[in-house]
């Protein structure tokens, strides 16, 4: 069933509020993947404008014929970083206050401009008809500072050095207000709502105890969410692992929604029934199911489940825990497009 | 006198200044066994951590400063201990398995591993089924411990276990696997030996397995 793309429809989500149909979401679908499932290989051949503009209609244009009402896209803030790479492991380029102090943060924004402007500009050209995109500035506020120092640098840096942990994350948190506050100001109109990816957990717990995350990233993120709010947009907070310690912090500083969840942390019944009468959802279906199993197993499974969330939860958007990674199975990403098909088909038909 | 407790406090609280001092302290008075030093008070800190960890009372971060602590005070012990009084925790090889480049989760198990008085030898990531078998062969651990974070390249972790089975080696080492997609079945359908899904039950396991 292809329909047109209504951006308003998964805007419902951020409001809370049940969206006329069940919206389709994901934080990312690797090109790769895309290319697999079309059979025909997408790459970026150039940053020139044409090129950029061919690239993102096919991705778009993917996004739309599967039943999206709105795409991903982030300008990756880390990947502009001089020394870039630590989030992967390893040490980053600041690991004193020596590296911190001459560390190049004010020429930060002309390379984040530089490297992304050509791709906003030829998102905003390409955009198919009823479309919006989601997304923003990539990367977090802790992810940044574990790239630039490394999570095990990192979590020593907290007791050895407590003043430049705490600079540190304040530093991220300028740069951040000074990259979202052009951000919004100058591309508020192909976003649908803005978002932040911050992955700050793992399987059991926080990567950091909960009460550094509220005194030294909480407030970096309040200031992204003000700046969106004040830009007259949603934020959708996309963060991974068990933060159920920080969830009531997060909802506090006005998140509108959250995304991420995994069967091994918890069934994502539980975030409906805890959070739900504050904020809306995205996700609910592992992302290792849909990669392992067969097509008629997950077609079963987002057929049945997907209802029940949408049944349970006030705004609520459908997709993988995480995201559609090259690796991922083409018959079970089908399977998972498919069934949603169908419970748009029958809500339709009252069946 | 050196105040034992204070190595037990230095390690559990992962002060690094106060353990190395302490220990110092009573090696240098030397009415105490080394190997006492390291079984009742630096393995019972790093075990109550652990436990603390477990629970969710103590965080990566603390593990990370316990190991550390505990190590620097290892550090001063080992070159007393005679061949004799060593009582070996066991060496053990880790990387995580060809096609992953993450080390984060690797690389927190291995300082849990050394900070509890095991001798490691981190491959890094990328580690294909040739290298483990050379490093096998090299350093003749106990154990050999792989991790993955993807979906895909966990199943090479079958590879690898394939591959010491052809050179000959799968019975002389313990396999441990570990990583965000990994489970017990999953540890069980490819013949590891055991599978955690935490630094500190990694210890608890190797432990286990050398018993």
């Amino acid at each position: 069933m292809n329909q047109q793309p209504d951006y308003t429809n998964i805007l419902k989500v951020l409001h809370n509020q049940r969206p006329d149909y069940l919206p389709l979401y994901e934080h990312h679908i690797d090109a790769p993947f895309i290319s697999k499932y079309l059979g025909e290989k997408l790459e970026l051949i150039s940053n020139n404008l044409s090129d950029l503009e061919e690239y993102y209609r096919k991705i778009t244009g993917f996004w739309a014929q599967n039943g999206y009402d709105a795409f991903d896209y982030e300008a990756a803030v880390c990947e502009i970083f001089p020394g870039h790479g630590a989030i992967l492991g390893g040490d980053g380029p600041i690991q004193n206050r020596e590296d911190f102090e001459k560390y190049p943060f004010d020429d930060l924004p002309r390379l984040f401009w530089t490297t992304y402007i050509s791709h906003l500009e030829a998102i905003r050209k390409v955009m198919p008809v009823g479309m919006k995109a989601f997304g923003g500035c990539g990367y977090g506020i802790f992810e940044s500072a574990q790239d630039l120092v490394g999570y095990t640098s990192l979590c020593i840096m907290q007791y050895d050095d407590p003043e430049l942990f705490a600079d540190i994350f304040k530093k991220i948190g300028d740069l951040y207000e000074e990259l979202w506050t052009d951000m919004v100001n100058r591309y508020s109109d192909i976003f649908v709502f803005f978002r932040m990816g911050d992955d700050l957990g793992f399987h059991t717990n926080t990567l950091l105890d909960p009460e550094i995350i509220r005194q030294h990233i909480i407030p970096q993120y309040k200031r992204v969410v003000d700046i969106v709010h004040n830009g007259g947009k949603k934020f959708l907070l996309h963060s991974c692992g068990c933060i159920f310690d920080v969830m009531d912090d997060l909802i506090g500083i006005g998140i509108d929604a959250k995304h991420s969840n995994e069967k091994s942390i918890a069934p994502f019944t539980r975030w409906i029934e805890q959070y739900n009468d504050r904020i809306g959802l995205f996700g609910g279906f592992d992302m290792n199911d849909l990669i392992l199993n067969s097509y008629d197993t997950v077609y079963a499974q987002v057929l049945e489940e997907g209802r029940m969330y949408r049944q349970m939860a006030k705004g609520y958007g459908l997709g993988s825990g995480n995201s559609i990674p090259e690796y991922a199975s083409v018959e079970g990403f089908k399977a998972m497009i498919d069934a949603v098909n169908e419970i748009r088909r029958r809500e339709k038909s009252n069946i | 006198m050196a105040n034992l407790q204070n190595l037990y406090d230095a390690v559990l609280g992962g002060n690094l200044n106060l353990a190395v001092s302490t220990t110092k302290e009573a090696i240098a008075e030397g009415n105490i066994k080394p190997q006492e030093i390291i079984d009742n008070y630096m393995i019972k800190a790093m075990e109550e951590i652990g436990a603390r960890f477990e629970t969710g009372k103590a965080f990566v971060p603390n593990l990370l400063m316990s190991a550390r602590a505990m190590k620097g005070s290892l550090d001063l012990i080992k070159p007393l201990l005679k061949n004799g009084d060593i009582k070996p925790m066991g060496k053990i090889v880790i990387g995580t398995v060809e096609g992953d480049l993450h080390d984060i989760g690797k690389n927190l198990v291995s300082s849990m591993f050394e900070g509890c008085g095991f001798d490691v030898i981190n491959l890094g990531v990328n580690v294909s089924g040739e290298k483990f078998v050379e490093a096998i062969k090299e350093h003749n651990p106990d154990i050999i411990c792989m991790s993955a974070l993807l979906t895909t390249t966990m199943n090479y972790m079958k590879e690898v276990i394939s591959a010491l089975e052809v050179a000959g080696l799968r019975n002389k080492v313990k396999i441990m696997v570990g990583g965000a997609p990994v489970s017990q079945a999953y540890a069980d359908q490819i013949g590891a030996d055991g599978y955690s899904d935490n630094a500190n039950a990694a210890v608890a396991l190797a432990r286990l397995l050398l018993a």
